[in-house]
Formats: structure tokens, C-alpha cells, sequence
């Protein structure tokens, strides 16, 4: 029972959840594994960090479903950092604590600092769904107990900017994003991916994260004549913003990052948001055989389709039930983080991920695909 | 020149929702010199009613003509009834047991207030941002190089009537008078018969229904709202206010819209300036403030309400 999960690695199955396959019994009077999760249910950003809690939910079941972690129950302790990172710091302290195998959170970049900073100190490890890498690739060096289960910012930026020539033509973007470290940050690789694509960004602009009016800043990027707006942000705000996009009549394509993805922005954009590209990594409209899967089993379980963050915690919550089967249950951050580096390519609901001792995200652009809004459904090209 | 003035108008527009807010903030403060930190709170619960309001009446895409003209008269006495309400709700349970209290009580009662609003609205719709119906159509007029459109004429012009009707209302009735009495001496006031509890519970009822009023406008203008939007636009609101002299009403007015225009003309003018629009404009206000220390009009219309 205990290489239940390392013979599945390969070839990682989901389908037990799909009750295609018979799953392995779970010695219910065996300790179960603690991992404690971190996420933003509520406030600003409970958009992502709702549906990760969901994917994750889902994940402990189809685990549980599989035989758990080598015979062992797998317990999930999933607490709200309300969007906070100090409220994320304590959490993560407080998890440090209680002995927890490994930390999976947080769900934005300031929170997913906080937890490094507290796991890098307790030498446990974390896997974090925020799309960016700059919380385990500091400048310091890579953090040797941080993962990333979401394209880093530099491959979607890449995805973007390629995608948008292509498709469009676009020959002068602009840049509008959040002023929070993401969104931020997502200018600063912008800025870089433009360069070496050699098209000219002729505006960046950011907005407070909780603004409600960024009129200002698309009046300034209609009178520098960009075609295409790179709209780069996990607030909310995505959805106004296109909203106000359309209100203005300003011709121009709306490109964003993989953080609008979200039932959310649908709904608030309603019919403005048609024709929205971003980069999605749950392929939902061609989907192989786990995403498939995946897709079934979280309607089945929330009869909606999962947002991308969901996949994200899915693959998080997987991978962490990996490494702890091929450590022993063993908690030490050095034999999990090697586990993580030595794994054979899981096969998850976003890509094959394949980490190594300087690569803790182990997607490439490939594993990024398109998506657009029509009629307030994600669909991938 | 046409960036400029079409960052006026949207300055504009954005101010005129900070002035309907900020006119309930100066209320209650010329009047018990409270900072009734909960205000904000009960703008974004005015939005929540017209939305309330607009999905019972089964309201979703665009209507026109009469009936749109009858659901947004609905929608608004909805929202000014039930913020107004709310509004008398909170200072007969909040605040009237802590009238002579010390300052720094109703202040903390106040913010304990607010966090309750949201919390209460967190459970009602849940903690993300939510659809507004765009029922209002927007078309969009040129003038010259200058766009305006048809939702921020309507945010203008709501502003500027209910600040015309306020003023009307308290210069022009005896509840106004008594307003006016019991904001420059409540005791006297008292001794000269007026009620003066009645008369502070009217100012917390036109000062709510005027929030539930910008609350709908909000929903239509930005088409969104979520439970924690009024922090941000009631302290926006609360500085108009005492940059155009707190407790004066034609000052809160230009206060809001003042903010709304720095706002705008920092983004335009101030490299990456939406990220210091803030500094911007807390900056005009400590400055307006070091020079003229009652606010931009708070000398000039000394009988405060």
C-alpha cells in the first residue's frame, strides 16, 4: 500500500474519482499525514482563492479514494488568510507548530512570501498557487523548499506577447495592471518579454487593487495609440476595467494574465468581457484524459465548471501526496523538497510538471494555452 | 487639450459619487461631530438594496423609455428608504447612548459599526464582487474631442440635485431650521423647544438615504459592487468633506468633486500616477488644511448642519 502513489506517478490517475477504477482502502486506524493549506477565502481575492479550495477539497478525496499517502489517511487543514499576509505568517507558524507535513498555499504573492519566509525558517516544504516566481526564485538564490504549481510570470508574458502578434498583429501594447506585487511584477516581466520580442510597450499603467474607476488610465492608453492592452492582475478589477474598456469605445484587443481567469470575471464583465483573451492552463475545451477528469469530477462535486485556480490546488495537493509517499511520511524539508526535484514528470490537470534543483515551477510556455470569453463561458483554443 | 478635459469629465464623475457620500459624512459631523465611520458602509448596502430591488423585479440587460424612468425611481426610493432606515437604526442602537460620552466612545462605536455593515453584507452575498444589472443604456455623446457618456451624466446630475434638494430641505423647512439650530448649539436648542433627538435622528435619515442614493448610482456606474466597497470610497468621501469644510454641505459637494478631478489629473499628469493619486490627494489636503484649517468653505458658511 505504501507505493500506491509511486506507481501511479507516470501515469497519474484521477479517475478513481470518476469511479472508473476501484480505489485503494484507506487504514482508517492509521495517524493521517496533516498538511496544512493556506488560502485567501475571503476578502479581495476570494475569486482564486475559493475555487483552490475546492481543488483542494477534491484532491484530499481522490487521494483518500487512492489509499492516501502509503496506506495513511491524508488530512487537509485548510484555513483563511483572508488576503493578508500577516494573517498568512501566523497561520503558517501556527502550522509549524502543530507538526504539519507541508504547507500548500498561499494564493497571492505577499501571502505566499509570508509562508516562505516561515517555511524556508522551519525547514518545511510549500507549494504555492500564485502565479508568479519570484517567491521561490529570490534574488538571493533559489528557496530550496518552494514550489509553484502555476506558470511563473515569464513564460505567460512570453505566451501573451507572442499570442497577441500573432493573432492580432498587435504591433504597440499597453500595459495596464495592479500596483500589488503581482500585478507589479507582471509589468516588470512585461516590460522584459516585450524586449526581447522587440514590440514596444508605449504605456504602462497601474491601479490601486481595490479602485473601481480606472478611466484615467484607459484615457492615457487611448491617446498613446496602443492596439493591444496587456491586462495584467488577480483583483477584481479585471472585470471593470474591460467594462469601462467597452464603455469608452476604445479599439483595442484585451489580453490578460492567467489571474482573470475566474467564474468571477465572467460574471462581472458579462457581455463586455466577450472576446477577452488571457492565458489559461486547464485546457477546458480540449482537455486530456485528467483534465477530463477533473472537469467531471468538480461538477459533479460543485455543478460548476472549476475555475483554473481549482487545477492549480489540485495539482498542489497531488504532488504534495507524491512527495509525502516517496519521503515515508517523512516531514523533513530536505527529503520532501528532494522528492519534489526527483519525482518522475507528474502528469497533473495543468501540465506535466517536472521540478528540478533550479527549476521549482517545471512548466514551459507549451504548457500554457490560450483562452477567450464568449458568452461569459472560458473556452481554449 | 482634449486628454485634459476628458479627464475632467471623468474626474467629474467620479467625484460626484464622493460628493453624495461625503454630504452624509458632513451632516452628522456638523451636527454631533461624529465621524460616523459606518457611512461608508451604508452606501455600498444602498447598492446592495437597488440590486436587491432590480433582481426582484427580474431587471437583467438594458430598458428603455418609461419603464426604465419607473425602475429607477423604484430602485432609488428603495435605496434611500431602506439606507435611511438603516441609517436611524444605527444611531438609535449605536450612537444616542453614547451622546455625552467621551469622543473617542462613538468614535471606536462607530468603526465597530462599520465592521458589522460588512460583515452582515459578507453573508448576504458572499465575500466576492458581484454583478450590478446594466439596465441603463449608455450611449455616448461627442462633443468636440470630448466624450461623455450617458451613465456619467447621470452620476453628475444626481449629484448636483440632491445637493440642490439638501439645500432646499434645510433652508427651506422646519425640520431644516431645527437641523440648523441644534448643529450651532444643541442646548440652546433644546431650551427653545426644539426636539433635539428627533432633529438628529432626521440628519442620520436624509444623511443615509443620500448614501443609498450614491449606493445606486455606484451599481449602475461601475457595474459591480462587493460588500467592502465603501472603505475606500468613504474615506475618499470623508476627506472631501473636510477639504471643503466638514460640516458644510456646498463644501462637501466641492470636496468630492475636487477629489474625484485630482484623482484624475494625477493619473494623467504624474508618471505611474494612479499609484500616488492617494498621496496626491491627501497632500492638497494637508495643505488646504495648514492654510485654511476649517476647510475650502468651512469660513465662509459658518452656520453648519
Amino acid at each position: 500500500m505504501r507505493f500506491v502513489w509511486n506507481r501511479c506517478v507516470g501515469s497519474f490517475t484521477i479517475l478513481g474519482l470518476i469511479g472508473a477504477s476501484a480505489p485503494a482502502a484507506v487504514a482508517a486506524n492509521r495517524d493521517p499525514i496533516t498538511i496544512g493549506a493556506i488560502l485567501s477565502i475571503s476578502g479581495l481575492y476570494a475569486p482564486l482563492g475559493e475555487p483552490e479550495r475546492n481543488g483542494l477539497e477534491l484532491a484530499e478525496k481522490d487521494i483518500n479514494a487512492h489509499g492516501g499517502i502509503g496506506g495513511r489517511p491524508l488530512h487537509i487543514v485548510i484555513q483563511d488568510d483572508e488576503g493578508k499576509a500577516d494573517t498568512a505568517s501566523q497561520l503558517a507558524t501556527s502550522f509549524v507548530g502543530q507538526n504539519v507535513a507541508m504547507i500548500i498555499g498561499g494564493t497571492l504573492t505577499p501571502t505566499s512570501n509570508a509562508i516562505a519566509r516561515v517555511t524556508n525558517a522551519a525547514k518545511i516544504a510549500q507549494i504555492y498557487m500564485t502565479p508568479t516566481d519570484t517567491v521561490w526564485n529570490t534574488k538571493a538564490g533559489v528557496l530550496p523548499y518552494v514550489f509553484e504549481t502555476t506558470p511563473r510570470n515569464a513564460i505567460e508574458a512570453d505566451k501573451l506577447i507572442d499570442f497577441s502578434k500573432t493573432k492580432f498583429g498587435a504591433k504597440k501594447f499597453a500595459v495596464l495592471h495592479d500596483d500589488a506585487q503581482y500585478g507589479s511584477g507582471g509589468s516588470i516581466v512585461l516590460a522584459a518579454e516585450a524586449q526581447k520580442a522587440n514590440v514596444p510597450i508605449v504605456d504602462d499603467e497601474p491601479f490601486p487593487i481595490t479602485s473601481t474607476d480606472v478611466t484615467a488610465q484607459l484615457e492615457k492608453i487611448k491617446a498613446s495609440g496602443a492596439d493591444t492592452i496587456l491586462l495584467w492582475t488577480a483583483s477584481p478589477v479585471a472585470a471593470i476595467a474591460v467594462r469601462q474598456i467597452r464603455q469608452l469605445d476604445l479599439k483595442v484587443n484585451v489580453v490578460g494574465s492567467t489571474g482573470i481567469v475566474s467564474d468571477n470575471f465572467l460574471r462581472v464583465a458579462a457581455k463586455d468581457g466577450d472576446g477577452v483573451y488571457a492565458d489559461m492552463d486547464l485546457n477546458v475545451t480540449h482537455p486530456n484524459a485528467q483534465q477530463a477528469a477533473f472537469l467531471a469530477a468538480y461538477r459533479a462535486a460543485y455543478h460548476v465548471r472549476p475555475a483554473n485556480f481549482a487545477s492549480f490546488a489540485w495539482d498542489a495537493g497531488h504532488l504534495a501526496a507524491l512527495a509525502l509517499a516517496k519521503t515515508n511520511g517523512n516531514r523533513d524539508g530536505d527529503a520532501v523538497a528532494n522528492a519534489l526535484v526527483t519525482l518522475p514528470p507528474y502528469h497533473g490537470t495543468t501540465a506535466a510538471f517536472k521540478f528540478s534543483a533550479t527549476d521549482h515551477n517545471g512548466l514551459s510556455p507549451n504548457d500554457v494555452h490560450i483562452a477567450f470569453d464568449k458568452g461569459a463561458v472560458w473556452f481554449t483554443i | 487639450m482634449h486628454v485634459l478635459i476628458q479627464q475632467l469629465v471623468n474626474g467629474l464623475s467620479l467625484g460626484g459619487i464622493y460628493a453624495l457620500i461625503a454630504l452624509g459624512y458632513t451632516m452628522v459631523y456638523g451636527i454631533i461631530e461624529l465621524i460616523n465611520f459606518a457611512h461608508g458602509d451604508v452606501y455600498t448596502f444602498g447598492t446592495f438594496t437597488s440590486l436587491a430591488v432590480l433582481t426582484g423585479l427580474g431587471v437583467s440587460g438594458e430598458v428603455h423609455g418609461p419603464l426604465l424612468v419607473g425602475i429607477v425611481l423604484l430602485t432609488i426610493a428603495a435605496a434611500m428608504l431602506t439606507c435611511g432606515a438603516l441609517g436611524v437604526l444605527i444611531e438609535l442602537l449605536a450612537y444616542r447612548r453614547l451622546r455625552n460620552a467621551p469622543r473617542l466612545a462613538p468614535l471606536i462605536t462607530a468603526i465597530g459599526v462599520s465592521f458589522i455593515l460588512e460583515n452582515v453584507m459578507q453573508l448576504w452575498h458572499g465575500p466576492s464582487p458581484i454583478p450590478f444589472p446594466q439596465f441603463v443604456p449608455n450611449p455616448s455623446t461627442t462633443f468636440g474631442l470630448v466624450t461623455i457618456s450617458a451613465k456619467q451624466v447621470l452620476v453628475i446630475v444626481l449629484a448636483l440635485a440632491m445637493m440642490v434638494a439638501l439645500q432646499l430641505f434645510i433652508y427651506n423647512t422646519k425640520i431644516g431650521k431645527a437641523m440648523r439650530a441644534t448643529a450651532q448649539d444643541r442646548d440652546a436648542a433644546q431650551l427653545m423647544g426644539i426636539n433635539v433627538n428627533t432633529t438628529i435622528l432626521v440628519t442620520f435619515l436624509v444623511g443615509s438615504a443620500l448614501a443609498g442614493v450614491a449606493g445606486f448610482v455606484s451599481g449602475v456606474y461601475y457595474g459591480t459592487t462587493w460588500f467592502f466597497n465603501g472603505f475606500e470610497a468613504g474615506l475618499k468621501a470623508f476627506t472631501a468633506a473636510v477639504l471643503g469644510g466638514i460640516g458644510n454641505i456646498l463644501g462637501a459637494m466641492l470636496g468630492g468633486f475636487l477629489i474625484g478631478l485630482i484623482e484624475a489629473m494625477a493619473t494623467q499628469y504624474v508618471p505611474q500616477g494612479a499609484q500616488w493619486s492617494n498621496v496626491v490627494v491627501f497632500s492638497v489636503l494637508v495643505l488646504v488644511l495648514i492654510f485654511r484649517p476649517s476647510g475650502l468653505l468651512g469660513e465662509s458658511l459658518p452656520e453648519k448642519v
